[in-house]
């Protein structure tokens, strides 16, 4: 063991923390707030009562020092409690900064990505309190408010609209500290970039530190978590900030959505299109004319998109369209070639079974329809549709055979 | 705790309910000492009802009076493929409700689904009120990832007949998931394999800092463990039909009891590798000579018969891989939940499918309630640090022009959200919009289910295509979608908040509540009846002590000698009732006494 620290360069005890055998464990009621950092997570999860000081610090990986460094943060801000003590009273102070390995401080993402946060008159310059955070700067004071605190040093508004005004002043079982994080954070949506709107630094983000961020933010904001509680005007305003959230995790959450918008973000024009896009764009159109009435024109359109990607549902809705057109072979081609993709999906035999009963073909939409109500159909409506297509196809065989008599 | 959640998992075999303990999720056991409770309701010859085990004891002999796998009803349209099915392989009598709804006759009486539903949620109240000895209000439901809002509505409206508030409806996979990562400081992807009786779910969840998220579900609404058992009654039924050319399933009471050793054969065969069935005196035959089944099934046979059900779940599991944008490997742990994951040919299908053994640590009954429960915990106590990010089932939007379906909101999106799209008028001078509020995945309008209709007037006679009208959809964390629409250019709007009906009409299901109040009365009276003479006992004790001080105190002055009369009437008037046995009167009495006993602390404190 004694070797095994020597190599590790790890002190035997560690300042502010004790033995490096000690075994810290989380402390149940901190909540990480904004200015938590990825990284300062990372280390407070891995304290989970069973490794010791020792084994976290070579688990993490971040270097001796940097893990120290982390964890008596964690110990001071009562993120973490050590063996034999009770849950302690959680403190929220302007702790000395982890060292960071990049001494330089980060620039802002980019140019057209500055926020317009609302009190903020020169937005390039410094980061004003809202704007983006730094996980491991100092934090912010209206980060992780605590009520016992809000009330000895209430965060401010800057500058509230009346509206806000208000509903600061309201009767509400929801702390001062919540509705300013709250309205705050209302004030970046639509004016951020979304990795401000996730506080998190654009380079640093990878897949799992945004999906952290989403988590954090999502256990701040999601309205389950003020389950029951009167909120008035906050009620709305939870919704609509969770949603802000959910939408921004949606795009950089997903690779091919961050890269477009990172795109978009530096301006870049002329980004090459898959065939899918292409396919899907000429399938909105096709869409668009069809409704203007221009069959002709939205059939042109149907087959290109075809052409590029065939999708069921391209094809399903070109066969209604030429059906439309009176194109009754190029109909069948399509919605055959429809229910031939989606085998198990009983609406597409349906519309299969529409192109023969335009042509007048009772018996093949008969036999379609049939094998349609053979298929499993999960939706009582679709299954309710199918039996009376059927019912009248076969009330028209059966007048087509009365006149035939 | 006053408000303690319960969570219920309202299955369509068997139901399960769980409960929060400091902290530590358990499951609340039977009066039989079992975990699960049958799903099932009964109507015995004199009228009785009968719930859950019971039920079950006397299916045989009562099988035309025994509702099983009501779940999949509920919620459903007369005349569906649902119905159909079960009109055809059920022993009891399935009738058309005032509502294109289901009903089923037991005896002479006509029974809603939500109802019969209701009887098993209340049998599992009470099981808790026992357990626990106070009352519980509160609860969460489960229901299969796929229902729709019709179906989840009837649930909730079953609750409120048990005399349940039902806070929230969660998916039955995402309850696992909680019950799994509950507690545990995970970061991981995870799936979640839930074979029950009737139907099949699966769900890809992300967990991480207690946040549970739905990334993707699929499932199947017609693959359950009573397919396998068909698969096995079929095979019995056709060697018996070559034998003696009679089909058994013709007859109910045979039915019933080749249901009954299918399951039994199932199960055991999931431990053993051989299993006698032996059904003796199944049926007589036109000359009185009664006619036996006596076989061996084995396990092979078994998964023979059943392979292609066993291949249809991981043919779902792709599907819920592809929705999710996931690679199986990115998953580190399967959930097995539901009897039918027991099946050891299931195990080793899921293990082969995903690369890695499913986990063993859940329980795959009782999983589902203990989430329920979780979740209850994490909505009311402000302690539980769990988050559910749950999403929409099926996808929510209008119907455009051409009988074409316009999603707004898609499937699986995390919710609360809102979404709105600018819509045109299609007619020249057209003055209004109906706004057709539709729910499901078909591009054709009328292939989805018609959540609710309004229409938009007052529009500015203009050439089509100019004026525009603004649809927005929200949906709560609750799951409650609300729409409304805008004409852009005068600011008007209409609007209508979507409440799905279940086939009950509010009267009709008021008077439910009622008639089940009455029933809850008759079982819960007497534990009552015994806490308030308790209370009644406590406080005479507390005044009789105090008496002879406060006569004291009050002799030399006419004021009080009232009050003094007064109090030995209270007390007498309580002695009555509790020898009376007269609840009301009691429980006034109590009133009463607290006054009494308050006053006389009052004046024997003033003195001293």
């Amino acid at each position: 063991m004694w070797q095994e620290m020597q190599v590790s360069g790890i002190p035997n005890t560690i300042p502010k923390l004790g033995d490096a055998q000690l075994k810290p464990r989380q402390n149940p009621d901190f909540v990480p707030a904004g200015d938590f950092g990825t990284e300062d997570y990372y280390v407070w999860s891995r304290c989970d009562g069973t490794a010791s000081l020792h084994d976290i610090i070579l688990m993490v990986g971040f270097g001796t020092d940097r893990s120290i460094a982390i964890l008596s943060k964690l110990r001071h801000i009562g993120a973490v409690l050590m063996p034999g003590e009770d849950r302690a009273p959680i403190v929220q102070v302007n702790f000395e900064a982890a060292p960071k390995p990049k001494p330089a401080p980060k620039p802002q993402p980019t140019a057209h990505a500055a926020p317009k946060p609302h009190a903020a008159p020169k937005p390039h310059a410094a980061p004003k309190p809202h704007a983006a955070p730094k996980p491991h700067a100092a934090p912010k004071p209206h980060a992780a408010p605590k009520p016992e605190e809000a009330a000895a040093k209430p965060a401010a508004l800057a500058s509230p609209s009346h509206e806000e005004r208000d509903a600061l002043g309201l009767d509400l079982p929801m702390p001062h500290d919540e509705r300013v994080r709250i309205l705050e954070y209302r004030r970046k949506v639509g004016k951020a970039s979304l990795f401000q709107l996730l506080e998190i630094e654009a380079e640093e983000a990878d897949v799992r530190s945004i999906k952290r961020a989403y988590y954090r933010l999502s256990k701040e904001f999601h309205p389950d978590r003020h389950y029951g509680v009167q909120l008035g005007p906050f009620a709305n305003w939870l919704a609509e900030v969770f949603k802000a959230v959910t939408d921004a995790f949606n795009v950089l959450g997903d690779n091919k959505k961050r890269a477009r918008y990172e795109a978009d973000l530096r301006g870049d024009v002329g980004k090459p299109q898959t065939k899918e896009e292409h396919a899907h764009a000429l399938f909105l159109n096709a869409c668009d004319a069809e409704l203007h009435g221009e069959s002709e024109h939205a059939l042109k359109l149907f087959a290109a998109s075809v052409r590029m990607d065939e999708q069921a549902r391209v094809l399903r809705r070109a066969a209604m369209c030429a059906v439309q057109a009176r194109e009754l072979s190029v109909a069948e081609d399509y919605a055959k070639k429809a229910a031939h993709l989606c085998a198990k999906d009983a609406s597409y035999l349906r519309t299969l079974a529409d192109v023969y009963r335009a042509g007048r073909r009772l018996d093949e939409a008969h036999e379609v329809l049939l094998r349609a109500l053979k298929l499993d159909t999960e939706s009582d409506v679709l299954f309710t549709e199918l039996k009376a297509d059927l019912a009248s196809v076969k009330a028209s065989i059966a007048e087509l055979e009365a006149q035939d008599d | 705790m006053a408000d303690k959640v319960i969570g219920i998992d309202l299955g369509t075999t068997n139901s399960c309910v769980a409960i929060v303990e400091d902290g530590t999720p358990v499951v609340i056991p039977n009066r039989g000492g079992y975990k699960t409770t049958p799903s099932m309701v009964a109507m015995a010859e004199n009228g009785k009802r009968l719930v859950g085990h019971i039920a079950k004891r006397q299916a045989i002999t009562n099988a035309e009076n025994t509702v099983y796998a009501a779940k999949r009803l509920i919620g459903r349209k007369w005349g569906s493929a649902a119905v159909r099915s079960s009109i055809e392989t059920m022993p009891y009598r399935i009738v058309e409700g005032p509502h294109h709804d289901v009903r089923i006759m037991l005896r002479d009486q006509v029974f809603s689904i939500p109802e019969l539903s209701a009887y098993i949620l209340q049998e599992m109240k009470i099981l808790t009120e026992e357990y626990l000895g106070e009352e519980v209000e509160k609860v969460v439901i489960t229901v299969p990832a796929y229902f729709n809002d019709g179906q989840r509505q009837a649930t909730k409206d079953a609750g409120l007949v048990a005399g349940l508030d039902v806070i929230r409806i969660i998916n039955e996979p995402t309850a696992a998931a909680l019950a799994y990562g509950f507690g545990r400081n995970i970061e991981r992807k995870v799936a979640v394999f839930d074979l029950g009786g009737g139907t099949f779910d699966v769900s890809i969840l992300e967990i991480g800092n207690s946040v549970f998220e739905v990334i993707a579900t699929a499932g199947d609404t017609f693959l359950g463990g009573e397919d396998f058992d068909r698969r096995i009654i079929d095979w019995l039924v056709f060697d018996f039909q070559k034998e003696h050319n009679i089909d058994l399933r013709k007859d109910k009471m045979a039915l019933q009891r080749l249901k009954d050793v299918a399951e039994k054969a199932k199960c055991e065969l999931s431990s053993v590798k051989e299993t006698e069935i032996n059904l003796p005196f199944i049926i007589s035959t036109g000359r009185n000579e009664a006619l036996h089944v006596q076989t061996k099934l084995t396990r092979e046979k078994l998964e023979e018969l059943c392979d292609d059900l066993v291949e249809r779940t991981l043919g779902i599991c792709t599907q819920a891989l592809q929705d999710a944008e996931l690679d199986k490997s990115e998953l580190e742990d399967v959930i097995l939940v539901g009897g039918m994951t027991r099946m050891p040919r299931v195990q080793q299908a899921v293990a082969s499918f995903f690369g890695f053994e499913p986990c063993k640590g859940v329980h795959p009954d009782e999983v589902v309630a203990l989430g329920a429960a979780i979740q209850g915990t994490a909505l009311t106590d402000s302690t539980c640090d769990v988050l559910l990010l749950d999403v929409t089932p099926h996808s929510l939007g209008i119907m455009i022009v051409g009988g074409y379906f316009h999603k707004l909101i898609e499937q699986n999106t995390t919710v609360p959200t809102s979404e709105s799209h600018t819509f045109t008028t299609v007619k020249d001078f057209q003055t209004s919009v109906k706004i057709l509020v539709l729910q499901g995945e078909s591009d054709r309008a009328e292939e989805n289910e018609l959540l609710g209709e309004f229409i938009l007037t007052g529009l500015r006679r203009a050439a089509k295509g100019e004026v525009e009208v603004d649809v927005a959809f929200a949906i709560s964390a609750d799951g409650i979608v609300s729409v409304t629409a805008k004409d852009l250019e005068t600011g008007l709007e209409q609007s209508i908040t979507v409440t799905a009906t279940s086939g009950l009409t509010d009267d009709e299901l008021r008077d439910m509540i009622d008639a089940n109040q009455d029933h809850m009365v008759d079982v819960r009276s007497t534990k009552e009846f015994d806490k308030a003479e308790h209370e009644a006992q406590t406080l005479l004790r507390d005044i009789e002590k105090m008496f002879p001080d406060v006569e004291q105190i009050i002799s030399g002055s006419d004021f009080g000698q009232d009050a003094v009369t007064k109090a030995r009437t209270v007390c007498d008037k309580a002695r009555t009732a509790i020898e009376s046995k007269n609840l009301p009167q009691l429980l006034e009495c109590i009133e009463a006494l607290g006054r009494t006993s308050n006053m006389f602390r009052g004046v024997v404190s003033k003195t001293r």
